[in-house]
Formats: structure tokens, sequence, C-alpha cells
């Protein structure tokens, strides 16, 4: 329990890292903004907000304690303070597992996996949300919540998920468990199965949620198949085999084939009105965070 | 026939068993056809996105051809590897009965020694392979032995321990002893396999000795290639031409050889000084038509006298060196009076007889007393004299007493001067005595025969030599000790007495023909060449040693001369013209320190024409020595496999990574690659490189040196206290290590180091016997160790039962250390630099232990110092920062000053092993100065 507790909080530390960079400030000036990521969305009416709304005036209902003095004060009229109605999103992150996630291409310690990559997101973004007064949860879960305690729990799923005995892990599991209303999905994943699968699971998922930001991960050599010589290539079925003799003659157009299925990716999570990203384990993730920011920004999963 | 297949270089398998799994190869080769290169296996998510892509290259369905040809290759080396090739094996031995090797082992051998002693162990090795009985006989007794001993049947052990043993001697064989010993063999019935292994010639009677061989088995004779054949130094017998004998300087000496050696044979003979210095060198082709071949060297007179002797460059063995002595450099004679007759009838003139005598063997000078005396002669001969001036008598004693030998004639003159009886050996009577005259009835008297006692003892007398007249001797007591020789009635014929350290000798007839004709006979000249050897002896000890020569240095069968064993008997001087080398007189160099006589193979008549054994009995196997050995070809044919494996592996590595990739797959296992190489190329060179870098330095300068315990913290402490010491000696005095070496007495050389300290631990680690071994060699050849037992505070009693005291003793007990004493109070320890009571080092009451008796030639140094108060400690201490480490010292020492004393106590050791005793004998420099008179 000791080990993985050291090895939660060393994924949130790198996490910490990655979410450092993005000035606080900003997410603080733009918390009146009416973004999704912003936290309190303010409802422009009145509500249990801590802004001030209006004033209006006393009606028998109300509670006396609401009744503003300084204002009533300054006419013969009782007024009271509303403030405006502010709602929280609930996040539920979901993070794909399982051997493909934690294919790498370079040995390197500082490359990290795509399983590394999706839990650093995942993390980074519930921390961006936390700190957004927005509430985490977990996709599989009903319970959501702002605390630290809710963190750790996260980062409990994301390492339960890295080490998942599923061997296909990489859709979430729409069957068993229905998204709550006005939920936000966020989905880290490969997503390299044919388009048909991930379509169906989508429409599923679209009829739970209309807010939803899908982050693809893939290695460098699995866009661009960066290996030579005669190669046998083995995927998780048994029957996903495959003998290259020369991977530079093929390279091309592999290529051009996983190019067409993350535009395929793209299109898909564009009719959904969904965030979509690509994210590749070689690229910086501060800076895909980034970009996840500021297409949030303009208002993609604003509704 | 048998002895043919040896002379061809072949290749045969020890274990042709193996060579079957070639036959597998040909399954190998259909095994290796169907498998292509194994395709590195990735695990690719993507996997699926994959399918349907793969192109329509041309891919190689198997592996290319010349790849299966290299593993082929690589498995088949490994099979024949394994199979253990040997190259020119030696041949199985004829027959199946006991092997007999006859080992030339006389004076032609030693030029050959290498290759028959080769050949013999070879030869028992494959006896040994075969199960058989080994014999092993030389053909020369040993050295004071009459007989020769045929050993076996010996293991192969026992048969090349004593074929180590062995060595050329420098006399000839002795065949009819070789036969006795072999003899021992005709109960055999008849199976034994001999094998000779000779130099190449035939010493006498070799025939009889290989029919009795034969008798007893088969024969194989072995000889060396006609290049390879002894050559022997002679004295020239060649008389001079002309040309010389107008230069007269030249010395000159022959080459012999069998005539069966390679024509124009190079040979370059040198001619030595006693120190082995090269004084001049000859070159000549030796033409086998014109044996032997004459070399002459001309030297100037001073080069001549310091020819020790000759040697042929490059050849081995007694017979290829000849030792010279004053015979044949010439004597100086003087011959007083003048080289032409006054009367202009040499036949007449008593110097002419004496002159044609000597000329060969003497450089013969004319002149007055003074004259000749002055030209710095020998021998003076003194024909019939007469009176001579006062003042050249003494001259000429004086001459004598120095050592000089004077030989005087009779004649009238002599008979008749009644005064002058000086300088001579014998009183004589005035008058002559006349035999046959006219008024004479006494017969013409001959020599009696020379007696035992006579230096003329072993020549012949002959007895037409008649003596008509003669000098007669005053009777007297000590006459009879006086004679050397006596004619037929008893009288007087040569007498002789020493003056000191010169000799007088008188003959007791005219030189020339006058009283007798002694002067025509060869007895004159044999006469003659003996007196003259005498000259120089000096004979101030016993009076009466002119009848045999001590051995004073004797060659061994290398050429090398030696100091004589006890077994050497003095040579009788009847021996002297008729010399043969033998196991009892071996040639060498006899006589006594003044008077020097060398006996040489080549100078000695019975050693005959050189002759190689041509025509061998029938059913002789015959053959020469092969030129190459057994030699086994696995170790090659193993890195040549693992060579071809490696590059079967670069290839497999190209091929896999095609071309773009190629340097990436390099570089990513370039450290494997790198390991192979080391492994390969690195290893067996680096640890010498390392070596002899290190050998130049210790050569070049002084290092302070220890023993390495294989504790490290030890060891570093001892480094950092010689270091600190070093600095002393740097600062102090004019020694100035260049630096510390750290000696693992194993591997390292100890010679370079006067000095090394051994710091003594119980943890230290095991040393090997070639360790101690080299540790004792050092100490033998001047080398001090310094032990430091470093744990004075732990013992009671000095050095007794402490964990460090019993390693020392544990150390010491392989070494063979000389008795030790606790150090005397005036040793010269304490004064080598520094003026010291006692030997600090972190305590102070241990007691120093020093050799009892220093043995010769190491200047009093002794070669162990033992001492258990950690020095090295102490200035390791004094080196780095100030150290709360305990010091015991006296009362009122404090550390800083016990540091100090610890100190000069090494510069005293490193002085003490520098200098040696020469601080000892400063002590009386007062007195040599005083005696200087200054």
């Amino acid at each position: 329990m000791k080990a993985i507790n050291s090895v939660i909080e060393k994924l949130r530390i790198q996490a910490e890292d990655k979410s450092a960079s993005l000035p606080t400030l900003m997410l603080r000036s733009q918390k009146i903004a009416d973004s999704i990521f912003h936290g309190e969305h303010a409802r422009r009416k009145p509500g249990s907000g801590k802004d001030f709304w209006q004033f209006r005036d006393y009606m028998p209902t109300d509670r006396p304690k609401d009744i503003d003095w300084r204002q009533s004060a300054k006419s013969d009229k009782v007024f009271i303070k509303q403030k405006e109605w502010l709602v929280t999103r609930k996040m539920f992150f979901w993070c794909a597992g399982g051997k493909n996630m934690r294919f790498s291409s370079d040995t390197n310690i500082a490359f990290y996996s795509k399983q590394e990559a999706a839990q650093i997101i995942c993390m980074a973004l519930a921390l961006l949300a936390q700190r957004s007064y927005e509430q985490i949860g977990v996709y599989g879960e009903k319970r959501t919540g702002r605390s630290e305690k809710n963190l750790e729990r996260l980062g409990h799923y994301l390492l339960e998920r890295a080490h998942t005995r599923i061997v296909c892990a990489t859709l979430p599991d729409i069957d068993t468990y229905t998204l709550p209303r006005h939920g936000v999905f966020i989905g880290v994943s490969d997503f390299l199965l044919p388009i048909e699968d991930i379509e169906s699971r989508f429409e599923t998922l679209a009829q739970q949620t209309k807010n939803a930001l899908i982050v693809q991960v893939l290695d460098p050599a699995e866009i661009e198949l960066g290996f030579s010589g005669r190669v046998h290539f083995t995927g998780i079925d048994t029957e996903d085999e495959e003998i290259i003799n020369n991977v530079a003659n093929i390279r091309e157009s592999y290529a051009q084939r996983i190019a067409e299925h993350i535009k395929a990716m793209e299109s898909l999570c564009l009719r959904y009105g969904w965030h979509y990203q690509l994210h590749r384990t070689d690229y910086d993730i501060t800076d895909t965070l980034r970009t996840i920011w500021e297409s949030v920004e303009k208002g993609g999963l604003r509704k | 026939m048998f002895h043919m297949l040896s002379s061809l270089s072949q290749i045969v398998f020890m274990h042709p068993a193996i060579l079957a799994g070639l036959l597998a190869l040909p399954g190998l080769w259909y095994l290796l056809r169907i498998t292509p290169p194994a395709p590195k296996t990735i695990f690719f998510p993507a996997t699926r996105f994959l399918q349907g892509l793969v192109s329509h290259e041309n891919t190689p369905s198997h592996t290319p051809w010349w790849i299966l040809l290299l593993r082929l290759l690589i498995v088949a080396l490994l099979i024949i590897a394994l199979a253990k090739p040997v190259i020119n094996p030696a041949s199985s031995l004829f027959g199946n009965g006991p092997v007999r090797i006859i080992l030339d082992n006389s004076w032609p051998s030693a030029q050959n020694w290498e290759t028959q002693i080769s050949t013999a162990e070879e030869i028992i090795t494959q006896a040994d392979r075969e199960k058989r009985a080994i014999y092993i006989v030389p053909t020369t007794e040993n050295l004071g032995e009459t007989n020769i001993i045929q050993h076996g049947p010996l293991t192969r052990e026992k048969a090349v321990s004593m074929l180590r043993g062995m060595a050329p001697n420098p006399w000839p064989a002795n065949y009819k002893a070789l036969d006795k010993a072999i003899k021992h063999n005709d109960t055999n019935n008849g199976d034994i396999h001999s094998i000779w292994l000779s130099h190449g010639l035939d010493e006498g009677q070799i025939y009889e000795t290989l029919r009795i061989i034969q008798n007893q088995g088969s024969l194989r004779f072995i000889t060396p290639e006609s290049e390879n054949l002894p050559l022997l130094l002679r004295p020239t017998k060649r008389a001079l031409t002309k040309k010389e004998l107008k230069d007269g300087s030249s010395i000159r000496i022959d080459v012999d050889a069998p005539e069966n050696i390679t024509d124009a044979l190079p040979v370059s003979v040198q001619a030595l000084a006693l120190r082995n210095d090269v004084l001049d060198m000859r070159s000549v082709n030796l033409s086998t038509k014109d044996l032997p071949q004459t070399v002459a060297f001309d030297l100037l007179e001073d080069l001549k006298d310091k020819i020790a002797r000759f040697h042929i460059a490059g050849h081995k063995g007694a017979g290829a060196v000849f030792i010279l002595d004053d015979d044949f450099k010439k004597r100086k004679i003087g011959i007083l009076g003048t080289a032409q007759s006054e009367s202009g009838a040499p036949l007449i003139d008593d110097n002419y007889y004496i002159k044609r005598a000597l000329e060969p063997f003497a450089a013969i000078h004319f002149g007055t007393i003074d004259a000749l005396i002055e030209a710095g002669v020998s021998t003076i001969i003194m024909p019939d004299t007469g009176a001579m001036p006062t003042g050249t008598l003494n001259h000429l004693e004086e001459w004598i007493k120095d050592g000089g030998l004077l030989l005087r004639f009779s004649g009238p003159n002599l008979a008749d001067s009644q005064s002058e009886k000086f300088l001579l050996p014998v009183a004589l009577r005035s008058g002559g005595r006349s035999f046959s005259g006219s008024l004479s009835w006494d017969e013409p008297q001959h020599i009696a025969p020379f007696t035992e006692d006579s230096p003329f003892y072993g020549l012949e007398a002959p007895q037409d030599i008649s003596i008509h007249q003669q000098v007669l001797a005053d009777p007297e007591q000590a006459l009879s000790g006086k004679v050397w020789a006596k004619l037929s009635d008893g009288t007087p014929f040569i007498t002789a007495q020493q003056q000191d350290k010169g000799l007088l000798i008188l003959i007791h007839t005219t030189a020339n023909t006058d009283w007798s004709n002694f002067a025509l006979s060869g007895l004159y000249v044999s006469v003659l060449k003996r007196i003259i050897r005498l000259a120089g002896q000096n004979n101030s000890g016993s009076s009466n040693n002119f009848t045999s020569l001590d051995p004073l240095l004797i060659m061994d069968g290398y050429g090398n001369l030696t100091s004589p064993s006890g077994i050497i008997q003095p040579m009788p001087v009847s021996e002297v013209e008729n010399f043969t080398p033998s196991s009892t007189i071996p040639p060498g160099l006899y006589g006594n320190t003044q008077n020097q006589l060398a006996f040489n193979i080549g100078s000695s008549k019975n050693i005959g024409e050189l002759k190689t054994p041509s025509s061998l009995p029938s059913g002789v196997m015959k053959n020469h020595y092969a030129q190459n050995y057994e030699h086994n070809l696995a170790p090659y044919m193993l890195y040549v496999t693992t060579c071809l494996f490696c590059l079967d592996w670069l290839i497999m590595i190209f091929m896999v990574g095609h071309a773009s990739s190629l340097a990436a797959h390099f570089f990513h296992r370039k450290k494997t690659i790198a390991l192979i190489l080391c492994v390969f190329l690195v290893i067996p060179e680096n640890t010498a490189c390392a070596n002899d870098d290190n050998v130049l330095d210790y050569a070049n300068g002084f290092y302070l040196a220890f023993i390495e315990t294989g504790d490290t913290q030890l060891d570093s402490l001892t480094h950092k206290g010689l270091e600190a010491v070093s600095q002393v000696l740097s600062k102090r005095t004019s020694v100035e290590p260049e630096g510390i070496a750290q000696l693992d007495p194993e591997n390292d050389v100890l010679a370079f180091f006067p000095i090394i300290f051994w710091s003594i631990s119980a943890q230290q680690k095991h040393y090997s016997d070639k360790a101690m071994q080299n540790i004792q060699f050092y100490l033998d050849h001047g080398g001090t160790i310094i032990f430091d037992t470093r744990d004075q505070n732990r013992s009671t009693r000095s050095m007794i039962n402490t964990e460090n005291a019993k390693t020392l003793r544990q150390v010491t007990s392989s070494l063979d250390i000389p008795p030790i004493i606790p150090i005397p109070e005036d040793h010269v320890l304490g004064r080598t630099f520094f003026l010291l009571k006692d030997f600090p080092g972190r305590y102070n009451d241990g007691t120093l232990w020093v050799e009892r008796f220093s043995a010769g030639g190491r200047d009093n140094v002794s070669s162990v110092i033992i001492g258990s108060n950690d020095w090295i400690g102490s200035w390791a201490d004094s080196y780095g920062e100030i150290n709360t480490n305990r010091y015991i010292g006296p009362k009122g020492n404090s550390i800083r000053r016990q540091r100090e004393m610890s100190l000069r106590v090494g510069v005293n050791l490193v002085m003490y092993a520098l200098t040696g005793n020469y601080k000892a004998d400063q002590v009386h420099i007062p007195h040599i100065l005083e005696r200087l008179g200054r």
C-alpha cells in the first residue's frame, strides 16, 4: 500500500510539473468566462453563487436572513440580495490500459510510453479541473468531488488501469456504466481499433453526454513506422500478425493509413461536438495540454 | 619406406574418429538452407493497420549460399580442430621392442646439441605413447670416468630429466666403452630399435659399433644437414709462403671440416681477447676441395699479444674454440751474439743451430746481454761463452733472479775459463772430458733415457746420438737434484738450478756439432722447445715441479673455460706432445700462473681427419634431423573458427539491418564488439606492455618499494608512509626517489630496488611459491627487505606471539634467512645519516633485528631488518594531517618529536641500504689521513 502511495505521489509530482507551467493566473482570470473548464459557470440567473447578481423586493417566502439591510435602508423597500446561480461540471476521467498502451518504441526511461503519457495527461487535466473548482470523478463511479481525496482516487484508478489484466481496454466500457447527467467525459487512449468499433461505442456515449474530450495518444513509431529490415510484427490477438521483409517499403502506405485513421477519429468527434486532441509521446505533454486548453477556451465544451 | 615419410611435412590427426563428424555437413547444409534468417519480432499495437500492406518485393527465402558456405566452413574447421591435427608428427617408431637412444655427446656434438635433444625428447614422447621401454646411452664417458653407462629402462619423466642433465663433452667418443655398454642388451631377442642421434662425424671405428647395434635390432642413424656439420680449429700445418715469411707477422689458424660439408659455407673466425672482446674477424668460404682452410690474421704486435683464443662465430663447441698459449704466439728468445756468422761458414756457428731449431716456435733476437734484456726476452741462450764483464754479469744475474731463464751451452771457452764459475748450475771441473779423442780410451757416450723426474720425460733419446766431449760437473752433494739428463755412464748431460725466480740451465756439450751430433738430432729441437717453455715459470716454490702441469682452466663441451673440479689430475709432462683429449685430461689451459700451455682438441694429433660415416651398413635407416617439429594445429584452427564466427555474426547484423540502419545497429552493439575485440587483440599484449614500461622506469631511477599485502588499507598506508620518507629524503639528502613502487612479488621483477619495505598484516594474502622464490632470489642477490610487524603495542615481550608476528613467521618460513640478532649498539644503521640511539616508529621499545653475519659481496648490509615499531604508521601520519594515533615513546617525547625521529630512522634505513658499510669505514678516516701524513 505504501508502495502504491509513493507511486501515486510520483505520478502526481510529474503531473504537477506539467500543470505548474500553465499559469494559474490565467486560469483564475478566465474564471468568469463562460467555460466548462472554468469551474464556476455563471448561469446568468439568481442562484447559490458567491457573486452578487441582483436586488429584488422582499417576498414573504424569503428568509429574513437574506435581507440586505444596507440596501433596504436606502429606501422604504426591503430588498433581498440575490447571488448568481452557479453550477459545476462533473468530469469523469477514463484512461485506456493494457499491453497496447504500454508500448514504447524507445527504451529510454525519459521517453514516456503511451500509458505513462495518458496517465500524466489525465492527472494534469484533473488538477486543472480541481483548481478550477470542477468536480472530479472516475469513469465507472458515481462519486465526484474536488478534494485531494478525489485526486488520490483518480491516481489509484490510473495506476490500476495501467496494470489492468484486460488485454483490450482501449475503449470505455459503455455497457455496464452510464455517465451521470451533464457529466463531462474525458477519455484518453490510443484508439488503435477499427473506426467502426469506435464509432459504435461513441454513439452510445454521445447519447449520455454532449461534452467530451477525446485525447488520442500515439507512439511516433505507430505514426511513422520507424522500423527497418525484416520484422515480424505481432499484435494482441494471435491472428494479429504480420511479417514484413522490408519495412521501409511499406512505411509510406502505412503512414497514410494511420493518418486516415486519425482523421476519421477527428471527424467522428467533431460529429458529436466533442473535442479531439492527438498526442504523440515524443512531443511535450505541456504543449498538448495547452492546445487542449486553447481549443476548450474557444468554446468547444460550452453548452 | 618408413624413413621416407618423416622427411615430408605432413598432417596427422590425433583423434581421427572425430573427423567422421564431417559426414554430418551435408545434413547441416540442408538444415541451414531451408531456414531463413530469423526476423526480429516486435510487438506492435498497430499491427492490424499493417494488414494488406505487404508489398510484393522479392524476398530471399533462403540464406545466401556464401553464408551457408561460411557456416559450413566454421563447423568443418571446428570438427577438424577437435580431431587435433598435428603437423610433422613424431612418426611412430619402428618395431615394437624397447627404444634405445644413442646420443652423441662428444666434442663435435655441441654444434647440433639442441636439435639432438629435442629430437630425443620427441622420440621419448613417442615411445611413451607406444608404451615402450626407453634406454639412453651417450657416446662419451663422463668427466673423470672411464666407462659409459647405459641408462634404462626409463620412464618418460626420468628419460627427459636425464636428457636435460646431459651436455656435450669436449673429448672424442669412446666407441670401445660404448660397445661394452650396449652389450648389456645382448640378452634381448634382437628387437631393440636404436636411434643414433649423431653429430655427423665418425670418430674412429664406428662400424664395429654399428654392427653390434644391428645385431641387437634395427638402427636409425640421424645426422645433421651438411651445412650443420661440426667444424674444428687446428693449428696451421701449411708452410708459410714467401710473402708471408717476409711479413712474418701474421697469426694463422686452420679451419677444418669434413669433406661432405656444404661447399662454400661462409665461416667467420674471430680473434678474441681475454675478456671476449673481438679483436679481429676474418671470413672465408670453406671450399670442400681445400680443407683445412687457413685463416690469417694480420694484427699489430701488441694486439697480437692480446689474443687469447680463436672462435668460429656462430658455432658452438670445444672444437670451434682454440685457446692460445705463449707457444702459439712465439716467445721472445734472445741469443747472445749476432745472427750472421762471423766466419761466413754457418755450419760451424753455434748460433746457427740454435736459430734453426727454434725458428718455428719463437721470435729470436740477437744482441748483447744488455740489448736482449732491454728487448724483454724471456729466455737468453748463451752459446759457449767464457768471461764476461762484471757489470754485464751482475745485470744478467739480476735478470735471472727476476724470473729469467738462462740456457748455456758448453764449449771450449767455458771449459777453459777456470775462474768463471759464475752463473752455472753446477761447479765444473776445469777442462772438458773427451771420450774418443786420440788420447782417450773411452767410447763416445749416448744420452741415457730420461727419468720420470726429468722435465724431458717422455722424449725419446735416440741411441745414434753420440757425445764426444763434455764438461764435467764437480761432484757435490746436491748434484743429483740438479741433473735433468744424464749420459749413459751417469755423468750429467743437462743440469739446472733455480736462482730465486729464475732458472739456470746448462747443456754440457756444444750447441754445434763440435763436441757431439746432438745438434743434428730431433731431440735437440724437442729439448730446446721444452726448455724455453719453462721460461717465466715462477719456480720459487717446489723445486722439482717441472714434471707435471696443473689444470688451470678446463674447457667444457661448449668451449667455455671453467675452473677445473678436483677430479682432474695434473697432466704429466710426457703427455704434452702426445696430448689426446679424454675424460681424464680434458682440453684446456695447463701449467701454472706463469707458464701456461693450451691444449685444444684441434692441436691433438690423435684427432685425425674429420670424416662423416659415408657408407653405413645396409639396413641402417639414415635421415637428417627434421627441421620442423611436431606442431599442434588445433589452437590456430580454433582461433580461425572464432574469427569466422565473428565475421558471420557481423554479416548477420548487416543482413538484418539493411544498409540504411547499418550504422545504428553497429553502434547499438558496439560495446559487445569492442569487448570481443578486446578479448582477441588487446588482452594478451596488455600486461606485457605495462610491465615493460614500469621496468624501464624502475631501472632509470631510484624507487622506494614495498610488497603488496593485498590488504588495501595497509597498502595505501604504506604507500603514504613511503611517500613521506621519500619527501624527507629529497629535502634533506642527495637521495631523490623517483616514486613509490608497489610490488607484486609474483609477477614483478624485484631486482631494481635496493630496499623493499614489507608491512606485515595478519590479513595479507597468501604468497605463492613462485613469489617466495622471487623474494629469496632478491635476498640472495644483494637485496634488503625491511619487515615491519607494526604491533609493538600489542606484544608484551618482543615479537613473540602477536598475530602479525605469527604471519611474519609463516611468511619467512619458506625463506632462507640467515641468523638474526638484536641490533648491536654500534651497528652502522644508527650512523648512516643521522646519529640514532634507538629506532622509534609509533612505538619505541621494539627490538630491531638484523643479520648476524652479513654475507660477503653485499657490503655488510643485512638482507633482512625486522622490527615492530610501526614506522610505516608514523611516517604516514607525518604525511597527512596530524592524526591521533597512539604513540608510545619515552617520556618527554612529544608526538611531533617522535615522528621526526621515525622519519630519521627511515632516512637511515634507506642510506644503509644504499651505502652499505661506507659509513662504518668512515670511522677510520682520521687514521687514514694521519697515515697519509696530512
